[in-house]
């Protein structure tokens, strides 16, 4: 065969029924995906801490500095998959020096940097200033220079400057969480307002992207602070666990109730798009049926409501909880791929499909997703090591 | 004002001031210049090498085949989907008109004169087009494909067309392949 038309035909080998032109590659492929996954991680890790300090929930102290400290080294890579997809990665910064105030995907720089600078990185600062003020008197050497460096040079510890920090960062938390609300309404928003592809266009998204959010930020927390008690060799505290778990399965049952609501919604509307979307349910068995729906809800739902009811031995409950976690991370990243892929496989003449293959290698390939998913795991442990929550000494604070 | 406070104010106003700084260094010169991007970039594309041409062009020399091709089945077909791209030859030919082909002094139409063109050894390869006439080029719109709808181009069974062993062109003229 002529090798002028030889792609054509591999491409076309990919479609099934009527497809535009344009619809064969797809144009956000696993780095789009990454994007509301990670952004969402983020915001529920967020979350999670202020439930501790806004809504004084006691028993989630243990893990309120872990969550912070979370949430930060999430956000820290938050822009990775959308920068590795720009076209000129070496231009992301001229979104920022040149910027389109009614353009909502332009803006996300700004909601970005106001999340990290005036929501985490205060709160976390306002947390740690007394005890980095103690550590950098403890450290000699660089470390010590780095704790110093830290303060800022705010070396006072006085019980009234304390109550100050104590007083800031409670408000920066309340500003924080319609912050968070925003951060991650917006990622919805952005899929939301896209009125030509109808299985993203709904009203509804922001709010279904923002409960997903919170169920995978708490099961991520759920999972990092059992790794970290594992690693330490620390008892686990149950009634943090127990809490957790609470607050995971109330969550789980609104997102799951508005996802409900959401498809409810389409089958009873039944629009025009309807009939393609229902067979896109069909495609989408493994991630949509399988992983977000039975492995990523229903066991999850299953069994978390069945600890509210009876309390089963701690190792019984422990285990149960370090699997939830496990199953609810990989339910709502398969909600992302069912998101972000699946409104990409059909095509808008709702008359045909294309199917979508990750390539390994290259900036958008399997290979950068999986470093993009390491780094914050790198960050949070050289964070932990630099400020670990368990050597404070206001442990018991809010 | 607590201390703590005074310093972070001081740090955020140094980093915004700092960006604002580093902003008006990285700004594109030409930012601005029609709307919301840079004028350059207009400047940049319109310098690049020009590879199509409209296809009225090709019907100022080629008026035979631009007339077969009007009112037959291809005339939705620019000329240069099968024969790619057309500048360089336009420009070309353009500048040599006189050499390959007569004007007609009643009309003042230029044609092609198949004789100047033969007795001419020197047309360099980079300024000729493809002439597609393997079966390869035909299918690749008209094989049978699921995904190309029988209305928008009629499809035909490639092992079971007619005489399989022959060029399509053989039996139906690329212009007018129904005549
Ligand atoms: C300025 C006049 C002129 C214009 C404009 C022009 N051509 Fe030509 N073209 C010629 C001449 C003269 C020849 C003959 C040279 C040859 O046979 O190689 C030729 C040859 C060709 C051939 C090859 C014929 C063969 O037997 O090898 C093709 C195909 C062709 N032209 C297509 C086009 C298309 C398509 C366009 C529009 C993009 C176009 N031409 C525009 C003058 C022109
Ligand atoms: C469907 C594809 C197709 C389109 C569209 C098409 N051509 Fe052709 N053309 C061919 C093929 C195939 C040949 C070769 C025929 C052969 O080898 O017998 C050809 C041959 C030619 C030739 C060589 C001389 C001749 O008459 O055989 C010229 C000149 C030419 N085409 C010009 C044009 C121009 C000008 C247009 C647009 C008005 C055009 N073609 C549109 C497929 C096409
Ligand atoms: C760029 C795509 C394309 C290419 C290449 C192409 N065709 Fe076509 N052809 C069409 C379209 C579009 C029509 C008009 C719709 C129809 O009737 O199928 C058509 C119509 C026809 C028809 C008339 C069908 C009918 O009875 O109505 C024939 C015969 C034909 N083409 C033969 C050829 C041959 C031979 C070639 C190779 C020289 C060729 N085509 C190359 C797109 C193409
Ligand atoms: C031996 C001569 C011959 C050859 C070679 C040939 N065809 Fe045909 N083709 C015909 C005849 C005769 C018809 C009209 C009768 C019919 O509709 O079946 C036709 C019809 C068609 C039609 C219209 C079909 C329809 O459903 O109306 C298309 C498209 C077509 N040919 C494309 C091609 C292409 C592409 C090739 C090269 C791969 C080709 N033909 C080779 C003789 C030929």
């Amino acid at each position: 065969m002529d090798p002028n038309y030889q792609h054509l035909y591999d491409a076309l080998s990919k479609v099934e029924g009527y497809i535009y032109p344009n619809e064969i590659g797809l144009n956000w492929g696993i780095l789009i995906v990454l994007y509301p996954y990670i952004t969402g991680l983020v915001a529920g890790a967020f979350i999670l801490a202020s439930l501790n300090r806004v809504f004084k929930v006691k028993a989630l102290r243990p893990i309120y500095e872990i969550s912070l400290l979370t949430s930060f080294s999430f956000l820290c890579v938050a822009t990775m998959p959308l920068i590795a997809h720009l076209g000129q990665p070496l231009r992301f910064y001229e979104m920022m020096i040149t910027p389109h105030l009614t353009s909502a995907m332009a803006i996300f720089a700004f909601v970005y940097l106001w999340y990290l600078m005036a929501v985490l990185l205060l709160e976390i600062w306002f947390d740690y200033r007394k005890d980095m003020v103690i550590w950098s008197g403890e450290k000699k050497g660089v470390l010590r220079l780095i704790y110093k460096v830290l303060t800022l040079g705010v070396y006072d510890t006085s019980p009234k400057s304390v109550a100050v920090d104590e007083r800031l960062g409670y408000i920066i938390t309340v500003v924080g969480i319609p912050s968070a609300f925003l951060l991650h309404g917006y990622v919805g928003f952005i899929f939301g307002s896209l009125k030509a592809n109808p299985w993203w266009s709904s009203v509804i998204m922001p709010v279904v992207f923002l409960f997903s959010a919170m169920v995978s930020g708490i099961a991520l927390v759920l999972f990092i602070y059992m790794i970290i008690s594992w690693i330490r060799k620390q008892k686990l505290d149950m009634k943090c666990l127990d809490s957790i778990g609470k607050f995971l399965f109330y969550i789980l049952i609104f997102d799951f109730v508005l996802e409900l609501l959401d498809t409810v919604h389409r089958v009873y509307t039944a629009e025009e798009s309807f009939d393609i979307i229902s067979i896109l349910m069909t495609k989408l068995f493994f991630t949509l049926t399988i992983g977000q729906l039975l492995l990523g809800t229903f066991i999850p739902l299953l069994v978390l409501g069945y600890f509210q009811f009876s309390k089963p031995k701690d190792a019984i409950r422990k285990a149960s909880y370090f699997i939830i976690s496990i199953l609810v991370l990989g339910g709502i990243f398969c909600m992302r791929w069912n998101v972000v892929i699946g409104g990409q496989l059909f095509s808008k003449s709702f008359m045909g499909f294309t199917t979508y293959k990750a390539r390994l290698l290259g900036a958008e390939g399997l290979l950068s997703s999986i470093v993009i998913m390491i780094i914050p795991c790198l960050i949070l442990a050289a964070l932990l090591w630099l400020l670990p929550p368990w050597k404070k000494k206001n442990m018991e604070a809010y | 004002m607590p201390q703590q406070v005074t310093r972070l104010l001081i740090v955020f106003a140094v980093f915004i001031g700092m960006f604002l700084v580093a902003a008006a260094f990285l700004k594109p010169a030409s930012f601005g210049e029609y709307g919301h991007y840079r004028g350059n970039a207009i400047k940049e594309i319109a310098a690049k090498e020009i590879k199509f041409v409209d296809r009225k062009s090709c019907a100022n020399c080629h008026n035979d085949n631009s007339d077969a091709l009007a009112g037959a089945e291809h005339a939705l077909i620019n000329c240069q989907t099968c024969h790619g791209p057309g500048y360089k030859h336009n420009q070309w030919f353009e500048q040599n008109k006189s050499r390959f082909m007569r004007q007609d002094p009643a009309s003042g139409i230029w044609t092609v004169d198949t004789i100047l063109v033969r007795a001419a050894k020197d047309i360099p390869e980079e300024y000729k087009l493809l002439k597609p006439n393997e079966r390869d080029a035909c299918l690749k719109c008209h094989a049978i494909n699921a995904a190309r709808r029988e209305k928008v181009v009629r499809q035909i069974d490639v092992t079971d067309h007619y005489d399989v062993k022959k060029k399509c062109v053989e039996c139906h003229p690329p212009h007018a392949p129904n005549s």
